[in-house]
């Protein structure tokens, strides 16, 4: 990451975070933006133009949900949350208002950077009709997958989770954005539907479909598809 | 007929007096003048001469007459007093079966709620009234249970300072009050809307009275000290469990942040190999602290009542996959083998909750087994039960301690240094969030054995999708 493509905004009231994430940060060479409230987090989102946003989901005053909500009327910076324990609900609140993915305090560095990494890859589109993750092809416009070259079977829905997984790579999903996607508003609360094709696509496309690598589950909020691609 | 007979009419009027007498013993005084009487007028109409009809009496006929009426008078008088005397006996006997019966309902009353309902109930029938329980809280009366009689709190404590004797019925207006004081402090007060004039209660019922108000109160006092006592144990334990928490947590806490001190201050001058000692030790500290503070808050959590689990569909594959995932650092020493069977159904449960509470249990395992041992987890399904088995083939818990293992702040004797006794009662505490339980078994071989279940849940099938 360079520091042209990596401007990096921390919202965060307490100083000595915002501090030590940005050692962290410009440790690999991100620049670094610091705000300790959401209204100058905001402006800053403006004028400055980061390419990622960090925000704690509880500020002072305006909380880190109304930062959301604002934002999401007119950007799609990328949102990574900070919580804390027992905040479930919150979290889920942010990412179905359209944060990115989360990170529960106190996190690891490396945990953090990954995340970020995860996120930047998302916003390259995918620009070829072939997309590859470990030893999977995935023809788009066909609608075909195969695995270490052989052939295998999707059904309609499981074909159309794999595109929404690839088309969100990186970000942390609901349970709630899945399934109205693919089974409308009136199967949000269906979570077995989502349990059972994810675990066919385990099944079909991972290597070990009892510990997986690519499509992982965040419990009780949703899953994050992590693919191992190089682009 | 009285030409046949060879009597004279005198010894014929001794047998209408026997008569007289024997009606006025078994009936009340007017039948027996209207007997005596009666008996007069066909004595002198049939016996004395001139017979069949009415004669002039004499001076004997007048004598007999007259005791007639004092015989009926005097016989009437005696069978009332001794049936009197006889319905008091009744009556006594009466109260005295209703007291013992009021004392008996009263004694398997254990609860205030269940002594103030009965205490209403019973003296609405006894007294045939309405009845209210005032109840004194420290500060006032307070209208507990019975009738909304038309009367506020504020009369009957105007009423109690009145007439503070204990139990002696007060009579207002169409109330009786009682006060129920039994040990010099008055528990409250008992109301009675009775419907006959105050001025017809006795003696005997006011006695009565009394005697059901030394009953109520000495039950209300019973209970007062009961709770009483119950509140001091509550205190006590609460008071140990307070000093535990702070021994042990202040311990727990304080340990990890000295590491980290003494780490931060050596860090400046260390080698490059004692800086990686120093850098693992500050890991380690940590990970105890942020599990700590996590274990404290679902601990609060719980116990305030503020846990609520979100139900949700959970594939415990996933959930064994992420507590390996949390636990896997700390793993070198130990195996951790999940079996959950190809065709596991999905369960109904809170994943989050689910997965801490496995967490809870490997992570325990791990720590009081030695070295090389290992950790099994093995889903089930059992009836209306679905769950999973955390087993282990370490040394087990102790008999007497595996009898509470899930009440918090309990540790085992060979628990050794570190921890505060949190993790199984939050176990369990999670488990009856979802409407499950955890149950602890020793293993036939050794070691412990965790069940953890919630009930079973049919899903409904999938939408149909094509291929």
């Amino acid at each position: 990451m360079n520091r042209d493509s990596h401007k990096v905004l921390i919202i965060d009231d307490e100083h000595q975070i915002r501090r030590l994430l940005r050692m962290t940060l410009e440790d690999v060479d991100c620049c670094v933006i610091e705000a300790s409230d959401g209204e100058t987090g905001l402006s800053q989102i403006v004028v400055e133009q980061p390419n990622l946003v960090i925000l704690d989901l509880g500020l002072p005053g305006m909380s880190g949900l109304d930062v959301i909500n604002d934002l999401r009327r007119w950007s799609d910076t990328p949102v990574l949350i900070l919580s804390i324990f027992a905040e479930e609900k919150n979290k889920i609140e942010a990412l179905d208002a359209g944060a990115d993915d989360y990170l529960t305090k106190p996190f690891g560095t490396g945990e953090l950077l990954a995340r970020m990494r995860a996120l930047q890859r998302r916003i390259k589109a995918v620009s070829t009709n072939l997309y590859h993750f470990g030893s999977v092809e995935v023809d788009l416009p066909n609608r075909r997958v195969s695995k270490n070259k052989v052939l295998v079977k999707l059904t309609a829905t499981e074909f159309s989770l794999l595109e929404i997984f690839i088309a969100h790579r990186g970000k942390m999903l609901t349970h709630r954005f899945i399934l109205t996607t693919l089974w409308g508003a009136r199967a949000v609360m269906k979570t077995h539907y989502l349990r059972t094709y994810v675990l066919r696509l385990r099944r079909k496309l991972e290597e070990n479909p009892e510990t997986p690598k690519f499509f992982l589950t965040e419990s009780g909020i949703g899953y994050r598809f992590i693919p191992e691609d190089a682009s | 007929m009285g030409q046949a007979l060879p009597l004279d009419y005198r010894p014929l009027g001794h047998l209408y007096l026997l008569a007289v007498i024997v009606i006025s013993l078994r009936t009340p005084l007017r039948y027996a003048i209207s007997t005596a009487l009666l008996s007069a007028i066909a004595w002198d109409y049939i016996f004395i001469p001139p017979k069949m009809s009415f004669a002039v009496v004499d001076l004997d006929g007048s004598l007999l007459l007259g005791t007639y009426l004092f015989s009926a008078v005097l016989g009437s008088q005696l069978t009332a007093r001794i049936q009197e005397e006889r319905h008091s006996q009744e009556n006594r006997e009466q109260q005295a079966r209703s007291l013992l019966d009021l004392a008996e309902a009263l004694s398997q009353a254990h609860a205030l709620e269940d002594i103030v309902k009965t205490t209403v109930k019973k003296t609405d029938d006894l007294f045939s009234a309405r009845s209210a329980l005032f109840l004194s809280d420290g500060k006032g009366l307070r209208w507990q249970a019975g009738s909304s009689l038309d009367i506020d709190e504020k009369t009957s404590v105007a009423v109690l300072r009145e007439h503070p004797f204990a139990f002696a019925p007060y009579f207002r207006e169409q109330y009786a009050y009682v006060n129920l004081n039994s040990s010099g402090e008055s528990a409250g007060v008992l109301v009675l809307m009775i419907r006959k004039p105050p001025s017809s209660f006795r003696t005997i019922d006011q006695a009565f009275m009394q005697g059901v108000a030394a009953q109520i109160a000495l039950a209300l006092e019973r209970e007062r000290v009961q709770r009483q006592t119950h509140r001091e144990a509550l205190f006590a334990e609460s008071e140990k469990m307070h000093r535990v928490l702070l021994n042990s947590v202040s311990h727990e806490l304080k340990t990890p942040l000295a590491v980290l001190r003494t780490a931060a201050e050596k860090l400046p001058n260390s080698d490059a190999a004692r800086s990686d000692v120093l850098h693992r030790e500050i890991r380690v500290a940590m990970t105890r602290l942020d599990g700590l503070v996590a274990n404290l808050l679902t601990q609060s959590r719980i116990q305030s009542g503020r846990l609520e689990a979100e139900f949700d569909w959970c594939d415990l594959r996933d959930v064994v996959f992420a507590v390996r995932r949390s636990v896997e650092p700390f793993l070198s020493q130990h195996t951790l083998i999940a079996e959950i069977p190809e065709n596991f159904p999905f369960v109904f449960a809170d994943c989050h909750l689910l997965q801490e509470a496995i967490y809870n249990l490997v992570n325990n395992a791990m720590r009081h087994t030695p070295p090389g041992s290992r950790v099994r987890l093995k889903a089930w399904e059992s009836g209306e039960r679905v769950g999973i088995t955390v087993e282990d083939n370490g040394p087990g818990l102790e008999a007497d301690y595996a009898r509470d293992v899930f009440l918090p702040f309990r540790r085992g004797k060979a628990a050794g240094a570190g921890g505060v006794g949190l993790g199984l009662s939050i176990v369990h505490g999670l488990m009856l969030s979802q409407r499950g339980g955890a149950e602890y078994t020793h293993a036939p071989g050794g070691g412990a054995i965790f069940k953890l279940w919630i009930p079973r849940k049919p899903f409904e099938p999938l939408p149909p999708d094509e291929s």
